[in-house]
């Protein structure tokens, strides 16, 4: 529902196109703009010669070093997304996706449906292939996204329908923390364990301090236990963010609203388990951890 | 208004349009270093505007920087339906220029985080066509046209950072005045701008 009328928008319009607005009227202008259904002409009409505002600046050299300055950042970048995409594959052998869903490399990128589409807990096919071959910045989040959410289906015969709401419940955990991955400044992590065939999963914070997690391959608790989430920054202490209980699926979820984390990349992400909720120190080893990346 | 806007739009697109598209595409397709190529294309357009923004040649480094690297991190996301490749760079650097002289403004009103992209950056280009053929030139005579405190307006709108309501403080004038300003000189601009493309006056 948007909080503006459409005349309350047309009367922004300049000052909107212009970028002279403050964040909220900004953001309340797009609210509207997204979903309302009349004409807004005013917004082409004075937003068309924005651009050439900024063609009218005298051009200026920059200094030499600086190309070499933002191809080092694209390569660190690169680099960081390389160990994503290992951490990934590293994920799924873990998980013994392999023979199911292995994902293709990003160079060799033939529709191959038999072996690399697999069928999401709606019954529609996720092709991990050509999710991976668009090897954006957030690929390698939703090739692990997709996995973990297989992994999870392969666990049971989804044939008997009480097993499908859990399936479903997973994929809503995996979809929240890509929204959250996604969002501007998201940062995310897979989240995996030391040893092959332990528990993984991923999680996303956004700048706006939410938090969400999704995990697989989690030992049951009892009683009073818990797994309990941290964020470290990395010149911080562990921040505690939630806990949650797990049964005997092995998938565990988690929202957080109000996460205090700069959502930098190189956050440490990670859980433990705990013998009740509430505690203020990570009990350790973490039973699973990653660092985060860029997730949009 | 409309009339002219609905001619030149079904116009086909520059060569230099296309040639950005291609590199934009290779960008998205794993080619990394085509992005030096953009750089080199808009790299004096990119921090010339970055440094009339901030003011500060360090500050603009950085704001170039992330401003490329936004690029190419988002080379995917590009649509034609937000103009053309220079148009959609120019509004990155834009966006990035006016968030950084913000953060560093001690009364800041701005979140921590990075805000959603500029406005002019989610907007259709319909003018695309017009202006690729507009040299700086044309546009300064479009700028030339407005009144003082029109032209005034519109670059304490785009350039400084700051709201309506505080280029209203600034110019001792009442907001609304500001409003009226900026919306006259830029709807004046468009009209010079129209006439002074080839073809823009006339008639279909």
């Amino acid at each position: 529902m948007s909080l503006l009328s459409c005349e309350q928008v047309r009367d922004l319009a300049e000052g909107f196109v212009l970028g002279a607005l403050d964040p909220v009227q900004v953001h309340d202008v797009r609210d509207h703009l997204a979903s309302c259904t009349n004409p807004h002409p005013e917004m082409d009409e004075l937003g068309g010669v924005v651009p050439y505002l900024a063609e009218s600046i005298e051009p200026v050299e920059p200094p030499v070093e600086l190309q070499g300055r933002i191809m080092a950042a694209i390569d660190a970048e690169l680099r960081a997304g390389r160990r994503a995409d290992a951490a990934a594959d590293r994920l799924i052998s873990s998980l013994g996706a392999g023979s199911v869903a292995r994902v293709a490399p990003a160079a060799a990128v033939p529709a191959q449906p038999a072996s690399a589409t697999a069928t999401g807990p709606s019954g529609a096919p996720i092709n991990l292939a050509a999710q991976r071959a668009r090897r954006s910045p957030l690929g390698w989040l939703a090739a692990v996204a997709a996995v973990i959410v297989i992994v999870a289906l392969g666990a049971w015969n989804l044939s008997l329908s009480g097993q499908l709401s859990t399936a479903q419940q997973q994929q809503a955990a995996v979809d929240k923390v890509l929204a959250i991955a996604q969002e501007p400044g998201g940062q995310a992590a897979v989240l995996e364990a030391g040893a092959a065939g332990g528990p993984a999963g991923l999680a996303a914070v956004a700048p706006d301090g939410s938090f969400a997690l999704a995990m697989h391959g989690l030992a049951a608790t009892s009683g009073n236990q818990v797994y309990e989430a941290w964020v470290i920054a990395p010149s911080g202490s562990p921040l505690a963010i939630g806990s949650f209980a797990v049964g005997s699926d092995g998938n565990g979820a988690l929202t957080a609203g109000s996460v205090a984390a700069p959502a930098a990349p190189g956050l440490t992400i990670g859980l433990t388990r705990e013998a009740h909720s509430g505690v203020t120190a990570p009990t350790l080893p973490m039973v699973v951890s990653g660092i985060s990346g860029q997730g949009s | 208004m409309s009339e002219p806007v609905a001619r030149v739009t079904g116009r086909v697109n520059s060569a230099a349009d296309d040639a950005d598209r291609a590199v934009l595409e290779a960008i998205a397709g794993g080619d990394h270093g085509a992005i030096a190529v953009l750089y080199e294309r808009y790299k004096t357009m990119a921090y010339g505007l970055a440094l009339r923004i901030t003011a500060d040649p360090g500050l603009a480094d950085d704001v170039v920087q992330e401003a490329f690297v936004g690029a190419w991190r988002n080379a995917g996301r590009y649509s034609t339906e937000r103009g053309s490749v220079k148009t959609w760079l120019l509004a990155i650097v834009h966006h990035r220029a006016i968030d950084a002289i913000r953060r560093r403004r001690p009364t800041s009103e701005l979140p921590e985080h990075e805000e959603a992209p500029p406005p002019s950056m989610t907007l259709p280009d319909v003018w695309s066509e017009v202006a690729g053929r507009l040299d700086r030139d044309e546009i300064l005579v479009a700028l030339a046209s407005l009144s003082a405190v029109q032209r005034e307006a519109l670059e304490l709108g785009y350039f400084s950072g700051l709201t309506q309501q505080e280029i209203a403080v600034r110019t001792n004038a009442p907001l609304g005045t500001v409003k009226s300003r900026m919306r006259l000189g830029l709807l004046q601009m468009r009209r010079v701008m129209l006439g002074a493309s080839p073809g823009g006056g006339e008639p279909a």
